[in-house]
């Protein structure tokens, strides 16, 4: 089966600024999370599969498609669902309003089609009863949820959504895992974040970025993995450690090089991505 | 509760063979007896309910149209294009304002006896337009620029109709002012050609740079070259009433053909 994403030697540049190094990737169905700190290329990759962005260099191939070819660019836009990092809703629109705006440009002719469309996904993401709000007078986690309607119109094969959970709380970040895992079935999601606990309990594959490079590509589990017996717990901070903090417990959690008879814990997805970090400041990982 | 809807008018309303007084008396029967709802409304055709209740929610879901989506829709427009337009409010007033500021600036130009202010005013007045142009296009005016720059309908069908929605009233402005700018000959409006060609100049240049970008360069080049060529009063009156308008013309020419030359650089969101 082909990949619904692929890229090879990928880059992009601002002006002198490399923000993306030669990136290849080939993604199919399932959730991909990106993860990275500030300034690792996250956003911008993710503009580029999302056809906003022009790439500097290599080939990207989206959905069959070369989105550097126009008329292609404009069939890839057709399949794709696209949730950008600043929202950008219009505020006196209402909900229905505006992911109805956004079902006109994408090509939703018919206008009884079209506003049952806008009913579905805004049903699927909980927002029908209050679909007549103002969008102002929404709180942040429904506002996000409106962006997230939008992206669903058409059940597209592709979507592509950038810092999707910031600013929800705990309930609603549940509430949107569940309703991108349903989606996730048949369809390739990509998404950025700096929720380690989001690609733990939502991704089947995740991509850390650094510096506009990938620097590792495997399963949350095995990122998890890389801090195996690199974990522990100590009733002091251990100034080996590459980082450690003091839980509610009052005890230190650190990740590192434990002491010989440290009192090991099982790792997550957070304590490897540390680790890794850890190791690319110093220059000995990836 | 005196009566019941008898089995031959319920027959009947089901099948919508019922007269109009007959079918209203059913329905106000209906919403108190819970029992003849519920034998009528189990006989009523499933489909045909569906769709009386998709004509009600559809009903309720139909955009509240402000007044300006509403009259263009009214004039024909299609409900994209009167969208588009309705949804960059903020665009549109900056680029009237702009142009507003222009005209009060030509009357009062245009009756003052000094020919050096005059001249001043011919220089800036296409820079109003020109920047209000940067404004109506650039990332700040349309939040969801982002979003829309990922979608299959053309981002220079969404540029040619928000140009439109901001030039025509503008035009129209202008067309108002006439009577008080007259006093100066035709030389008082002799800035509108240079502001079209500066504008969309900058529109067409917008496919390799942002607008924002585009719009400084052309303004310092409009501003800079009368002090480079050292042009004095009498010259610079002399050079809008003629070269600059022939000028200003083939720009607007330029322009429009690189635009549809380049038009699908427009797809591509800024970096």
């Amino acid at each position: 089966m082909d990949p619904i994403v692929s890229t090879r030697g990928l880059a992009k540049d601002y002006g002198r600024s490399p923000a993306l190094r030669s990136i290849d990737l080939e993604l199919g169905p399932g959730i991909t999370g990106f993860l990275g700190p500030n300034g690792a290329g996250k956003t911008t990759l993710l503009r580029i599969l999302a056809t906003a962005l022009e790439p500097s260099a290599g080939s990207v191939r989206i959905l069959g498609h070369d989105p550097t070819d126009p008329r292609a660019r404009i069939e890839i836009r057709r399949r794709l669902g696209y949730v950008p990092q600043e929202l950008g809703l219009y505020a006196t629109f209402s909900a229905f309003d505006f992911v109805d705006y956004v079902a006109i440009l994408k090509e939703h002719v018919d206008r009884r089609a079209r506003h049952d469309e806008v009913r579905r996904v805004l049903d699927e993401v909980d927002l029908g009863d209050v679909r007549s709000k103002a969008i102002r007078k929404l709180s942040g986690g429904m506002r996000r949820r409106v962006a997230l309607a939008q992206a669903l119109l058409g059940d597209p094969p592709l979507l592509v959504l950038d810092e999707p959970t910031v600013g929800l709380d705990p309930e609603q970040r549940v509430r949107f895992r569940q309703l991108v895992s349903r989606h996730a079935e048949r369809r390739c999601v990509v998404l950025s974040t700096h929720v380690t606990e989001d690609v733990e309990a939502l991704c089947d594959r995740v991509v850390v970025l650094h510096d506009g490079a990938v620097v590792f590509d495997a399963t949350p589990a095995e990122l998890a993995a890389l801090a195996a017996g690199r974990v522990w717990v100590a009733d002091l901070a251990d100034d080996g450690a590459h980082v450690s903090w003091r839980t509610g417990e009052g005890r230190y959690r650190m990740v590192g090089e434990p002491p010989p008879d440290a009192d090991l814990i099982a790792p997550t997805v957070q304590d490897g991505y540390l680790l890794l970090g850890g190791g690319i400041a110093e220059g000995s990982a990836a | 509760m005196s009566w019941h809807v008898d089995v031959a008018s319920a027959d009947r309303y089901v099948a919508r063979r019922l007269d109009p007084n007959g079918s209203a008396s059913v329905e106000a029967h209906l919403v108190s007896c819970a029992a003849c709802r519920e034998r009528v409304g189990a006989a009523v055709d499933s489909d045909v309910l569906e769709a009386v209740w998709r004509g009600v929610t559809d009903a309720v879901d139909q955009p509240a149209l402000g007044w300006l989506e509403h009259t263009l829709s009214r004039l024909g427009c299609s409900d994209a294009n009167a969208r588009m337009v309705s949804a960059t409010t903020r665009a549109r007033w900056s680029y009237l304002l702009a142009v507003g500021v222009s005209i009060a600036l030509a009357i009062s130009a245009s009756q003052s006896s000094y020919e050096r202010l005059f001249a001043m005013f011919l220089i800036a007045a296409p820079l109003g337009p020109l920047a209000a142009t940067a404004g109506a296009f650039g990332r700040w005016s349309d939040p969801a620029a982002e979003l829309l720059s990922t979608v299959p309908t053309s981002s220079l069908r969404i540029l040619l109709v928000r140009t439109a929605a901001a030039v025509v009233p503008a035009l129209a402005l202008t067309a108002i002012s006439l009577p008080w700018i007259a006093d100066r000959g035709w030389l008082a409006v002799a800035w509108l050609l240079p502001s079209l060609a500066l504008a969309l100049g900058a529109v067409a240049l917008s496919s390799w740079t942002s607008i924002e970008r585009a719009a400084l360069g052309l303004g310092v080049v409009w501003v800079g070259a009368p002090m480079v060529l050292r042009l004095r009063v009498p010259e610079l009156l002399e050079t809008f009433s003629g070269p600059v308008q022939i000028a200003s013309l083939g720009a607007v020419a330029v322009a429009v053909a690189v635009t549809v030359l380049r038009r699908t650089e427009f797809e591509w969101s800024e970096g």
